[in-house]
């Protein structure tokens, strides 16, 4: 009537254990960049805009065309270029919309690593 | 070479405790480029509170000319009104120019001495700034090498130099710009 169980019971068992909690981790940190990929992105749009009006509003584009004009002028006066540069750069804007394009972009190689480990795994079950 | 690492890895203690320092210096090495960062921030908004100061000191003598006075009467706002109706209006007192360089429109030619010209220019801000033009400056326009009498009232000019203490910016090097960004904007 009993029935002992298989040798190897306990090891499946701890095995299947290992492998949930490994799915819940995988299953929670692609939720997490899922998240912050839409949140950099909807935040994107909005300093995208915002740095163009900035760069529009302010010299920066002018004096850095300067480069291409008159290089050697501006390498002979290179100090007060680099100076009027960076005073008229919108850096808030520049700062902020670089933050959260270096978000998206490190949101996104994370989610491909996450796919990619997400369907060994399912193969691995199979 | 290979010598010389191992000597740096000898003295350090060996390979292992050479990993417990890699992340000290990362947090040391940012520590050093924020901190070199801020100077730099810290210099350029000098740079522009001095240039601002003077600019705001000497207005009236860039911009009226120093035998006039301000008249009494009544002027735009609050407790500057004293100084009375002014040709190109109340000088802004809340805010920082750049000191380096501006791109503008030419409003006013002008000469102080024989070998200085003086310019006034309005920037995209409706802000006067006054440019002084001297022997070393270089002027162009597309591929020519221009003189000051050449410039007209009405071209836009992008200026590079350097400021001085009366609020005005020694050129040296001016580019009449084509309408290019305007046509952006448009």
């Amino acid at each position: 009537m009993d029935n002992p169980p298989s040798p190897d019971l306990y090891d499946r068992v701890i095995a299947k254990i290992n492998r949930e909690h490994k799915l819940l981790l995988i299953k929670r940190r692609l939720f997490l960049y899922s998240f912050s990929l839409v949140a950099s992105s909807g935040a994107l749009i909005p300093l995208g805009k915002n740095l163009y009006q900035d760069l529009l509003r302010s010299d920066f584009l002018e004096i850095s065309s300067l480069l291409f004009t008159d290089f050697k002028s501006v390498v002979a006066n290179l100090p007060d270029f680099t100076l009027s540069a960076l005073e008229s750069a919108p850096l808030l804007s520049i700062t902020l919309a670089g933050l959260f394009l270096v978000g998206f972009v490190y949101s996104s190689a994370k989610l491909i690593g996450f796919f990619i480990s997400l369907n060994k795994f399912n193969k691995n079950l199979i | 070479m290979e010598l010389k690492l191992s000597n740096v890895k000898e003295t350090l203690g060996g390979e292992a405790k050479l990993k417990y320092l890699k992340k000290p210096i990362f947090i040391l090495a940012i520590l050093a480029v924020l901190a070199a960062v801020f100077a730099g921030g810290v210099f350029v908004g000098l740079e522009k509170a001095r240039f601002s100061y003077g600019w705001r000191e000497n207005y009236y003598r860039n911009f009226i000319g120093e035998r006039r006075r301000p008249m009494m009467g009544p002027g735009r706002g609050d407790d500057r009104s004293s100084f009375g109706m002014m040709p190109f209006g109340r000088p802004p007192f809340d805010d920082y120019f750049n000191a380096h360089g501006v791109a503008g429109e030419i409003i006013s030619t002008g000469s102080s001495t024989a070998s200085t010209t003086t310019l006034v220019i309005k920037d995209k801000e409706n802000t006067e700034k006054n440019i002084l033009i001297n022997g070393q400056t270089v002027i162009k326009s597309r591929r020519q090498d221009l003189k000051s009498a050449d410039l007209k009232i009405g071209e836009k000019i992008v200026v590079i130099g350097a400021p001085n203490d009366r609020g005005q910016i020694v050129a040296k090097l001016i580019r009449v710009a084509e309408n290019f960004f305007d046509d952006l904007i448009k």
